[in-house]
């Protein structure tokens, strides 16, 4: 089938019925989620104008029925055609897994935010929640991607509406600083990126994941177009890397992180994170399986000094932001480790590690939002001291994320750690140096992790007692939904297992087609 | 390229535009032959009627600028997608699907009109706030 | 080398694919000359020859019109020493700026300040290639020698289009590289106006395009002549195509940029001799553009209002019309006073461009109805 109406039948008037036809089988069910968060968007945008002020909040609430709706559209779908729009986009289980994911954390970085905006005294309100649910409708685009097209725009898409979020702060100079780095820096990985596809493009002329993957398994690449690919490719991984932030191109982090108000930092931190994973699974496990053996090794290495970067870094932060920034860099070390080994209980530890990881952290950002003063103040490390008494509760998630990341049992972190490196042990080799690194430097993480802890509850509380605010109801909600989903995903973990089997299978039949 | 795929009435508008350059750039050079020229220092400052120029030429301007070129990015775009909409509306009438090719824009233009209730709400198309 | 069937004589037939003017094929046969691509070049060179004298001639003596009609308007004389009549004004023009000093001001960037005048007069002229004086699908004069048409484009208006938008760097270049504060000032405003007023120019075109299904501006005029002149059902159209047209070509009332009491003259302050004489002939031509492609586009173009008036030819009668707009050009601006900027904004994006979409939708149901009900064929 071929959808290609020419520029000649545009311009002269002769388009056919067939080529409606054509357009008429097209699977459009298969995109709910995006349909209802575009809607979505454009409905908050309007209700925005016509509300007076006094009643601005309930755009949260709107947004928040969107997002829901959203991630909820995607089990009235029927998935089983695949792939569908031309092989643009798959519909299979990864697919549904993502909408939960990012749609999941679209939602709760929604309900932290009224509270923090009003906090912060932001009036403007109707963009906000529109460029979340517009980052969130890219984000899952790109996770179901299968063509380099569709990955790109999916890209610019959700980072156009993170530039402005991060930047959305009217009187912070750090967030105009932030949004600022951002938008240069990520320009400059897309621009890397996009010469990664333009390169693949010219040594096999399809931008289609299947069509490449076909192209690699056939032609050597020893043949003439081989060193196209193997530019094409660094070039790839140098955009991919930045974007899940691996050390050596993990800069920008701390200081987006830092700069960008809470909720996005934590919108950026899981959903961003997830989406890019994905993307990277199609592509890397996906379609450039055929030459596995040549991106492995950059992986390994990108994996190392990830681990040993990021956790080093986080260990001197005083600033809880730049801490928890720094941490996401090490995680992104860990789930690399999954990618790398490229076998199924590899990505089927990836996938649960970015469910494990995008609870926790969440949680983790949703007490900094609590704590948060209207001057950005009440971030550093010493401010938590004597949480556990002024708060209980607060500082219980706070431990109970805590302690998941940095991969004690029996909570959701060990499991995601434990998984990624029996992929590793799996796969067994070179790579066995991997879940070494990663168990040293695991250690380094709970030492950072812990002094936040202590700072909590042993540390003599006369000294400063944490501002005693009142959390706000939905606020309540993300930390209860983080806190029990940290438990729930470490005790309950067998459950989970068998829906991230189903979708990690899904990268798995596309590693399959060929071989 | 080879001669029969290209085409013709193409080639005139190019060599059109060629002579036009051509005889544009002989008027500029042309006049070498006739005009005087006297350089000095008062003449190339630049002109504010008569009086010492103040300041510096580049300096910033109104953000009101910036923000007409992005709307006029945004909807003259959208004109872009609607001229093959036109030329194609004739034979799809013909055909009996008018009603379905009207809806089609009419969706397309329906949202086009709520970014622009929005631009015009929030203020973007006043230009003394 | 060059066999006919090798070579794609249609002078149509744009973008891929043999399309289109079968007749002009039959012409071409026809037409003694040209089994040589040599003949084909020479047709073109005198074509383009004949086109471009006719429109600088055209833009030269507008210039003396102009001057008469708004001195007849305030009760003056106009030019009247050079020549019976002042004709020879235009000339005398011309030779004042081939022999004036070129000043490049001392904060000019040289390159950009000496290559914007040729932006701004080449789109200008290059408009003219499509508009069809004749019926293209038939022999021109003396043999085809001189063709209706430079190019018989199947996107046509697309072309003029994107040719008036080609216009804007012209004066972005001009303001921004004089080093002049009223001359960068100059150049925003007319930038802003024209693209704003670009946008409903084209849209103002929909209802057309709707009514005749095609780009290509002989098969517009093919269908006025067999139907209607599009100005009575397009009414809206029209008159929202010819006020974007005036302030696309930065004239009364819209002549904002050069508003000589506030910007000493706009983004061409800065230039002299004929740098400036570019410029002013380029005003002048995109004037005539606008005017000639409304006669084409709502007044039937080279088509006679009726058919016993066919014997006077084709160029006549675009002539005519095209001389009947630079008059409403002249009478509009010796009448209306100029507007404020933020009317000027407002007017575009408040008062246009919403009544330029309705006309687009409310043309599209009308003609859906119309061919349901069978009103028209």
């Amino acid at each position: 089938m071929n959808l290609l109406i020419s520029s000649s039948q545009l311009f002269q008037g002769k388009i056919t019925p067939e080529d409606l036809d054509n357009l008429g089988k097209i699977e459009w069910g298969a995109l709910w989620p995006a349909w209802v968060a575009s809607l979505g968007i454009l409905l908050i945008l309007m209700v925005d104008l016509v509300l007076p002020q006094a009643q601005r909040r309930l755009l949260a609430w709107l947004s928040l029925l969107v997002a829901i709706a959203s991630g909820a559209s995607t089990f009235i779908t029927d998935y089983s055609k695949t792939p569908l729009f031309q092989g643009m986009v798959a519909a299979d289980d990864l697919s549904r897994f993502m909408a939960v994911i990012i749609f999941g954390t679209v939602a709760l970085a929604i309900m932290a935010s009224p509270d923090y905006l009003a906090r912060l005294g932001i009036e403007v309100q109707g963009e906000y929640y529109a460029l979340i649910l517009a980052a969130g409708c890219g984000m899952w685009l790109l996770s179901i991607a299968t063509n380099f097209m569709i990955l790109f725009v999916a890209l610019e898409l959700f980072s156009l509406a993170l530039y402005i979020l991060v930047g959305f702060l009217p009187r912070s100079l750090r967030s105009h600083e932030a949004g600022f780095k951002y938008f240069l820096l990520s320009s400059f990985a897309s621009a890397f990126m996009l010469y990664g596809i333009a390169l693949l493009f010219g040594a096999y002329g399809t931008t289609s994941y299947s069509g490449l993957r076909s192209q690699l398994a056939a032609n050597s690449i020893h043949s003439q177009n081989g060193l196209l690919v193997l530019i094409g490719l660094a070039m790839l991984s140098v955009g991919f890397a930045f974007k899940i932030s691996a050390v050596p191109f993990h800069m920008w982090t701390p200081d987006v992180y830092e700069g960008a108000p809470t909720p996005i930092t934590a919108l950026m931190a899981v959903g961003t994170k997830a989406a890019i994973v994905v993307a990277f699974l199609r592509v890397f496990n996906g379609a450039l399986e055929p030459i596995a053996a040549y991106w492995q090794p950059i992986l390994y290495v990108l994996a190392i000094i990830t681990m040993i970067g990021g956790n080093l870094l986080a260990m001197t932060q005083t600033n809880v932001k730049r801490m928890l920034a720094y941490s996401a860099v090490a995680h992104a070390g860990y789930i690399l480790i999954g990618i790398a080994a490229n076998n199924p209980s590899g990505l089927q530890g990836v996938l649960f590690y970015l469910l494990s990881y995008s609870v926790m952290t969440t949680g983790a950002f949703a007490v900094v939002i609590a704590l948060e003063g209207p001057r950005g103040e009440g971030l550093e490390v010493a401010d938590f001291t004597g949480l556990g008494r002024a708060n209980p509760w607060l500082a219980a998630v706070m431990t109970l994320c805590l302690l998941s990341l940095g991969g004690i049992p029996p909570t959701a972190g060990f499991f995601g750690k434990a998984l990624v490196f029996s992929g590793a042990v799996q796969a067994g080799g070179w790579q066995l140096i991997l879940p070494l690194v990663g168990a040293v430097t695991s250690v380094i993480a709970v030492f950072y992790y812990f002094r936040i802890v202590v700072r909590m509850y042993l540390v003599d509380s006369l000294v400063k007692l944490p501002l005693a605010r009142r959390t706000a109801f939905s606020l309540g909600l993300v930390l209860l939904v983080a806190g029990v989903g940290t438990i729930a995903l470490g005790l309950l973990a067998g459950f989970a297992l068998n829906w991230v089997e189903q979708a990690a299978a899904t990268v798995g039949q596309l590693v399959a087609i060929s071989k | 390229m080879p001669l029969e795929a290209f085409n013709l009435a193409y080639l005139s508008v190019v060599i059109f535009t060629i002579v036009i350059a051509v005889a544009g750039a002989s008027l500029l050079v042309l006049g070498i032959l006739f005009r005087p020229s006297k350089p000095s220092a008062m003449k190339s400052i630049p002109y504010e009627s008569g009086v010492p120029p103040v300041g510096r030429a580049r300096e910033r301007y109104s953000v009101r600028f910036y923000i007409i070129a992005m709307l006029f990015v945004l909807f003259d775009i959208e004109a872009v997608f609607l001229y093959p909409w036109a030329i194609n509306f004739d034979g799809f009438v013909r055909r009996g699907d008018g009603v379905f090719i009207l809806v089609e824009m009419l969706i397309f233009i329906f949202i086009l009109l709520l970014g622009y209730a929005y631009a015009w709400k929030k203020g973007a198309l006043d230009w003394v706030s | 080398m060059f066999s006919s069937a090798q070579f794609d004589w249609s002078l149509g037939g744009p973008l891929g694919g043999p399309s289109l003017l079968e007749t002009a094929a039959a012409v071409n046969a026809k037409v003694n000359a040209p089994n040589e691509p040599f003949i084909w070049f020479l047709q073109t060179f005198i074509t383009l020859f004949v086109i471009m004298n006719v429109v600088l001639l055209t833009m030269a003596y507008q210039t003396w019109a102009e001057r008469k009609v708004i001195a007849f308007c305030q009760l003056r004389y106009g030019p009247k020493r050079t020549g019976p009549s002042g004709l020879l004004q235009p000339i005398a023009d011309a030779v004042k700026m081939l022999t004036k000093e070129f000043i490049v001001p001392q904060e000019a960037d040289r390159f950009v300040f000496f290559i914007a005048p040729l932006l701004g007069f080449v789109p200008a002229v290059a408009a003219f290639a499509i508009v069809p004086w004749g019926d293209a699908n038939t022999e021109g004069l003396f043999g085809d020698w001189i063709r209706p048409v430079v190019a018989n484009l199947n996107i046509g208006i697309l072309y003029m289009l994107a040719l008036s938008s080609v216009g804007v760097y012209g004066i972005v270049m001009a303001g921004y590289s004089s080093g002049n504060k009223y001359s960068m000032l100059g150049s925003l405003r007319s930038s802003a106006q024209v693209v704003s007023y670009e946008l409903t120019l084209g849209l103002s075109l929909m209802g057309v395009l709707i009514q005749a299904g095609s780009l290509n501006l002989n098969d517009i005029v093919l269908q006025q002549k067999a139907t209607i002149w599009y100005f009575i059902p397009q009414f809206v159209g029209f008159v929202c195509y010819f006020v974007s047209g005036i302030a696309e070509t930065n004239r009364n009332p819209f002549d904002l940029p050069e508003a000589e009491s506030e910007l000493v003259a706009g983004f061409h302050l800065e230039y002299s001799g004929m740098s400036f004489g570019l410029f002013y002939l380029a005003e002048y031509i995109n004037m005539n553009a606008i005017a000639v492609v409304a006669a084409t586009l709502f007044f039937g173009g080279w088509a006679a209002p009726a058919s016993f008036l066919e014997f006077i030819p084709g160029p006549l009668w675009l002539f005519a019309k095209f001389a009947f707009f630079l008059f409403l050009y002249y009478w509009i601006r010796s009448t209306l006073p100029r507007f404020r900027y933020d009317q000027l904004m407002g007017l575009v994006w408040k008062v246009i461009f919403p009544i330029v979409l309705a006309n687009l939708v409310i043309t599209a149901v009308v003609k859906i109805v119309g061919i349901q009900l069978g009103w028209w064929a």
